[in-house]
C-alpha cells in the first residue's frame, strides 16, 4: 500500500464523473495546443516570406485585389507593358529587377493551369544603360552584378527563388513540378499550347506555392497568343533591401500614378493579422479553460471530498495525519492534471500537423515545448481548483462523518 | 522587183539598232531601278530613323530622335519642346521624327526593342551610337540637354550598352602608377575570359571636359595617382583601384560581385 | 491506562444546548475488557470517540497513560492513534475501492511500513481471522460478518494496546457476533485493553467490566461479575 495506490484505485471508482471532468480538461488543452502549434509554423512561414520577398514590391491594376503574394497576377484586370520601360528609364533606385508578368488560364488533358507570360531581362537591360551619366552615381541597387560575363549557362530553375530568368526563346517554357507530373513532362520534351508548340527548357523545383502549377513562357508570345496586346496583369519589383523597398513605393507611385503599389508587408499584413487573431483566441480559449475546467475540477473534488467523507475520517480514526489528506487529494489532482496535460498535447499535436497544412497552407512539425506547457497548465488548474476541496477534506470532521448512519 | 536604195536602208538599220539599244537599256535601267526599289523595303536603309544615325555618326554629331505613336496631345506638346530645343543645336546635333507604327519604322523600333515602350519617346544617341539618355513622355529643354555626354561617357556608355564590362584607365603622364594599371587592364581585356565582354577606355583626369564623370564615380580629378575603375553593365561601378593594380585583383573583385547580391545591400545572406 | 476526568462534552442543537456527557470521570486499567451500555442518545458513542482522541471534551480532561489527550494537535492525536489506539466500527468503514490484503494494509503504511512487510504482516492477520482465502476480495464482495472481520484484522494491523469497538456485532447476525466477542476475548488475553460500546446484553456480558451511562451521565461503573459500583 503506498499513497500512489490508494490515489489511483480511487481514481476508477467512480469513472463517469471523472471522465466528465477530465474531458472538459482534455479538449481544452487539444485546442490551444492545436492553435498554438499551427500559429506558430503560420508565423514562420509569414516571416520566411518575408525574409526572402520582403524587400519585394508589386505594381499592380488599380482595382485588383491582392490575397496572396504567389497569385498577384492571377486577376482579370491589367496595366500596360510600357510601365516596365518606365519604370526602368526612371531613376529610380532599387528597380534593377522587374518581373512583370501575364497570366492566362490553359486547359490542359482536363485540368486548368497558369500560362504565365514573363519577360526576360536581357530584353530590358540595355536601357537600363540609358540612364545616361547619371547612373553611375547612382546607389548600386540588389541583385547579382552583371559583369557581362558568363561562365556558364543560366541555371533556368533558379527563376522561382530569384524571380528573374536572364533569356527566354520565345517558344521555350518552364513548368512547375506539378504539371511536369501531371503531363509526364521532362526538360526537353515539347508540349503544345494554344496551338504552338513549345519546348520544355527546365522543370522548375517544388516550392509549395502555386508556383508549382504554373507554366512560364515569353512574355510576348503569351501576350499574341491570348490576343491580350501589350499588357500585364502585375509587375513584381524584386528587391532585397526593405529600405531601399520602402522609398520605392512612393516614387513608384509618382511615376505610375495610375497603378496599385503594394509592398510584401502589405500583402502578408492580411496573413499576419490572421496569425494574430488566433493567437488572441487561444488566449481567450485558454482562460476558458482556467475557468471553466478549473470550476469543472473544483466542483468535481468538492462532490469527491463530500462522498468520501466517511472513508476520511476512517482515515483519520485510523491515525492519517491532515497532511496526507490534503496529499491524497492533491496527488489526484496532479495526475489528473498531468495526463490532461500530456493527452491533450498529444491529440493537439495530432490535429495540428494533419489540418494545419489544409487550414493554413503550411507543413506543420510537432512541437515538443508544447508539452512541457500543456502539462504545465493543465497541472496547474487542476492543483489549484483543487486546493480547497482538498483542504476541507484535511479539516474534516471524523466524528461528524460517523454520526450519519 | 525593184532594188534597195543602199543610203537609206542603212539609216534606218542604225536607228532601228539605235531604238532597239536604248530600248534594252530601258529595260534593264528599270530592272535595276525595280530591283533598287525591291532591296529598299527589305534593307534597312529605307528606315528614316536608322539613315540618321548612319548620318549623324558619320558627320560626328550627336542625334536627338522623337519617338510616338498616336497623334495625342502629349506628343503634340512635347513635339513643340523637342523641336524648339534642337533647332538651338543645329551646330553640334541632329533630329528626326519616328512613328513607331510606321511599318518602314520597323528595323529601329526592334532595333531598340521600342515596341512597348512608353510614348512619346525621345532617345540621345552620341556619335558612336551609343544611347546617352532617354526622355519618356515628359519633359522640357533642360532635361534634354543631359543628353549631350562627355566623350569618355559615351564610350563607357556605348560598352555597357552592350553588356561589356568597362576599365576605365583614368591616367596620364603624371599620375603614378600608370603604367602598371595600364598593364592590368590590358592583361584583363588579353585573358581569353574577358576578352569580348571587356573594354577599355582611357580618360585623362586632366581633361575639363571629363571632369563630371569622374565625379560622378568619385574620382579626384586632381588625382596623384592612376585610378583604374571597374564598371559592369548597366552601369554599376563594382570597384576602384588607386595607383597600382593587378588583373588578379580585378579579376577577383569581378567574381565577387558577379555572385553576390550587392555591395550596398543590407541583406549579406 | 485510559482516564476522563470530569469531562463534560455540550453541543449547540438548533439554538438549544445538549449535554452529551456530564461530568464523567471513568478509570479503565490496563488490560481491562468494559463494555459501555445504555439507552440511545446516553452519551456512549461520545464517551468512546473522546476516549479516542477524536471529540475534544468542552471540559475536563482525558488521560492515555500520563498524556493528557487533548493537549496534542489534531494530528498529534492522529499519531496517538496510530500508534496506541485500534477503532472497530458498527458499518466497518472499510474503504470499498481496496482489497481486504489493502484495507489491512492502510495501517501499516499510515506508520510507514515498507511494502513487502506490510503484505506479510496483512496476510498473517487475515488468516488469524480466517480469511486467508479472501484477501482479494473487495468489501463488496465479502458478507457482513466477513467485512467485520476484515476490520478486527485492520485493527490489529498496528498492535494497538487500546481497542476501542462502537457497537461491533449491530450489524451481525448472531453467530457472526459470537465470533467477533470471541476475537475481543483473544485479544483482551493478549494484554490489549478493550472498551466496546454495544447495544447487545450477550456481548455486554462477556466484557469483563460495565460502565452504564444514562443522559450523559454515568450511572453505574461495575465488574459484569460484580455487584455494579455506585461512581459519585
Amino acid at each position: 500500500m503506498k499513497l500512489r495506490t490508494l490515489v489511483w484505485r480511487e481514481l476508477f471508482e467512480r469513472k463517469s464523473q471523472m471522465l466528465t471532468c477530465f474531458l472538459a480538461i482534455l479538449l481544452g488543452i487539444t485546442t490551444v495546443v492545436a492553435i498554438k502549434n499551427v500559429t506558430h509554423y503560420s508565423e514562420m512561414a509569414v516571416a520566411r516570406e518575408m525574409d526572402s520577398l520582403g524587400a519585394n514590391v508589386l505594381v499592380l491594376p488599380k482595382s485588383a485585389t491582392l490575397q496572396d503574394y504567389y497569385s498577384a497576377d492571377m486577376q482579370e484586370d491589367t496595366i500596360p507593358e510600357e510601365y516596365v520601360m518606365r519604370l526602368t528609364m526612371s531613376d529610380i533606385q532599387g528597380v534593377d529587377n522587374l518581373s512583370p508578368k501575364l497570366c492566362v488560364p490553359v486547359d490542359l488533358e482536363g485540368k486548368q493551369f497558369a500560362l504565365t507570360g514573363i519577360l526576360p531581362k536581357s530584353e530590358f537591360q540595355a536601357k537600363a544603360a540609358w540612364g545616361g551619366a547619371g547612373i553611375f552615381s547612382r546607389p548600386i541597387g540588389c541583385g547579382a552584378i552583371d559583369t557581362g560575363v558568363d561562365s556558364k549557362p543560366e541555371d533556368k530553375s533558379t527563376l522561382v527563388r530569384k524571380r528573374v530568368i536572364k533569356d527566354l526563346g520565345s517558344h521555350e517554357i518552364l513548368v512547375g513540378p506539378d504539371v511536369a507530373t501531371f503531363l509526364d513532362l521532362k526538360e526537353g520534351d515539347s508540349l503544345t499550347l494554344l496551338g504552338e508548340p513549345f519546348s520544355v527548357v527546365a522543370v522548375l523545383p517544388e516550392t509549395g506555392t502555386i508556383d508549382d502549377s504554373r507554366i512560364f513562357a515569353h512574355l510576348h508570345t503569351v501576350q499574341r497568343l491570348s490576343g491580350k496586346g501589350a499588357v500585364v496583369n502585375c509587375i513584381e519589383i524584386v528587391g532585397c533591401c526593405e529600405e531601399i523597398s520602402a522609398g520605392l513605393v512612393g516614387n513608384v507611385n509618382k511615376l505610375l500614378p495610375d497603378a496599385k503599389v503594394v509592398t510584401v508587408r502589405q500583402v502578408v499584413a492580411t496573413q499576419q493579422n490572421v496569425n494574430h487573431m488566433m493567437g488572441r483566441l487561444s488566449v481567450i480559449f485558454l482562460a476558458i479553460i482556467v475557468i471553466v475546467g478549473g470550476a469543472g475540477i473544483a466542483n468535481y473534488m468538492y462532490a469527491n471530498v463530500f462522498e468520501r467523507r466517511r472513508e476520511i475520517g476512517t482515515l483519520m480514526a485510523l491515525g492519517a495525519e491532515s497532511g496526507l489528506v490534503l496529499r491524497i487529494f492533491l496527488l489526484k489532482a496532479a495526475l489528473l492534471g498531468l495526463v490532461g496535460g500530456i493527452g491533450g498535447f498529444v491529440i493537439g499535436t495530432t490535429l495540428a500537423v494533419t489540418l494545419g497544412p489544409k487550414l493554413a497552407g503550411v507543413p506543420v512539425l510537432p512541437m515538443p515545448m508544447l508539452a512541457l506547457w500543456a502539462v504545465g497548465i493543465s497541472a496547474g488548474i487542476t492543483l489549484v481548483a483543487s486546493y480547497f476541496p482538498a483542504r476541507r477534506a484535511a479539516r474534516l470532521d471524523p466524528v461528524a462523518t460517523f454520526q450519519e448512519v | 522587183m525593184r532594188r534597195m536604195e543602199p543610203v537609206p536602208t542603212i539609216v534606218v538599220s542604225i536607228a532601228l539598232c539605235g531604238l532597239m539599244m536604248a530600248t534594252a537599256r530601258q529595260a534593264v535601267g528599270q530592272t535595276r531601278d525595280s530591283y533598287e526599289v525591291a532591296s529598299r523595303t527589305v534593307t534597312p536603309s529605307t528606315s528614316k530613323g536608322l539613315a540618321a544615325i548612319d548620318a549623324a555618326a558619320r558627320n560626328g554629331k550627336y542625334l536627338f530622335i522623337f519617338f510616338w505613336k498616336a497623334n495625342d496631345r502629349q506628343s503634340q506638346t512635347m513635339y513643340g519642346v523637342f523641336q524648339s530645343a534642337v533647332r538651338k543645336w543645329r551646330e553640334s546635333a541632329d533630329s528626326v521624327g519616328v512613328r513607331i507604327t510606321d511599318p518602314n519604322e520597323r528595323p529601329i523600333v526592334d532595333k531598340l526593342g521600342l515596341s512597348r515602350a512608353p510614348m512619346p519617346l525621345v532617345l540621345a544617341l552620341a556619335p558612336n551610337g551609343a544611347v546617352t539618355k532617354s526622355f519618356p513622355i515628359k519633359f522640357d529643354e533642360t532635361q534634354l540637354r543631359d543628353g549631350f555626354v562627355s566623350p569618355a561617357t559615351a564610350k563607357c556608355l556605348k560598352a555597357l550598352q552592350e553588356r561589356k564590362l568597362v576599365l576605365l584607365c583614368v591616367q596620364n603622364q603624371t599620375t603614378q602608377f600608370a603604367p602598371a594599371a595600364m598593364a592590368a587592364a590590358q592583361n584583363f581585356k588579353a585573358d581569353a575570359r574577358y576578352a569580348k565582354t571587356t573594354e577599355i577606355v582611357m580618360v585623362n583626369p586632366e581633361d575639363q571636359a571629363e571632369t563630371s564623370l569622374l565625379e560622378g564615380l568619385k574620382v579626384n580629378p586632381q588625382t596623384p595617382q592612376a585610378v583604374t575603375v571597374v564598371l559592369a553593365p548597366p552601369g554599376k561601378p563594382v570597384a576602384s583601384f588607386v595607383g597600382a593594380v593587378t588583373k588578379d585583383q580585378i579579376a577577383r573583385k569581378v567574381a565577387a560581385a558577379s555572385s553576390g547580391c550587392g555591395p550596398s545591400c543590407a541583406c549579406h545572406k | 491506562m485510559l482516564k476522563m476526568e470530569e469531562v463534560c462534552k455540550s453541543y449547540q442543537h438548533r439554538g438549544q444546548v445538549v449535554k452529551a456527557l456530564d461530568g464523567a470521570t471513568v478509570e479503565i486499567p490496563k488490560g481491562d475488557f468494559v463494555s459501555i451500555v445504555g439507552p440511545s442518545g446516553s452519551g456512549k458513542s461520545t464517551l468512546l470517540l473522546m476516549l479516542g482522541g477524536m471529540l475534544s471534551p468542552s471540559s475536563g480532561r482525558v488521560l492515555l497513560g500520563d498524556d493528557s489527550i487533548y493537549d496534542l494537535t489534531a494530528d498529534g492525536r492522529a499519531r496517538l492513534r496510530k500508534e496506541n489506539i485500534g477503532f472497530v466500527f458498527q458499518t466497518f468503514n472499510l474503504v470499498p475501492y481496496l482489497t481486504a490484503l489493502e484495507n489491512v494494509q492502510i495501517p501499516m503504511f499510515l506508520a510507514g511500513m515498507d511494502d513487502p512487510s506490510q503484505e506479510e504482516k496483512a496476510t498473517a492477520l487475515l488468516e488469524r481471522v480466517g480469511l486467508g482465502d479472501r484477501r482479494d476480495h473487495k468489501p463488496t464482495e465479502l458478507s457482513v460478518g466477513q467485512q467485520q472481520r476484515v476490520a478486527l484484522a485492520r485493527m490489529l494491523a498496528n498492535d494497538p494496546a487500546v481497542i476501542l469497538a462502537d457497537e461491533p456485532t449491530g450489524n451481525l447476525d448472531p453467530e457472526t457476533a459470537d465470533q467477533v466477542i470471541g476475537f475481543f476475548e483473544e485479544f483482551n488475553e493478549e494484554g490489549r485493553t478493550i472498551v466496546m460500546v454495544t447495544h447487545d446484553p450477550k456481548a455486554a456480558e462477556r466484557a469483563k467490566n460495565t460502565l452504564k451511562l444514562s443522559n450523559g451521565k454515568i450511572v453505574s461503573n461495575g465488574s459484569t461479575r460484580r455487584k455494579p459500583r455506585h461512581v459519585a
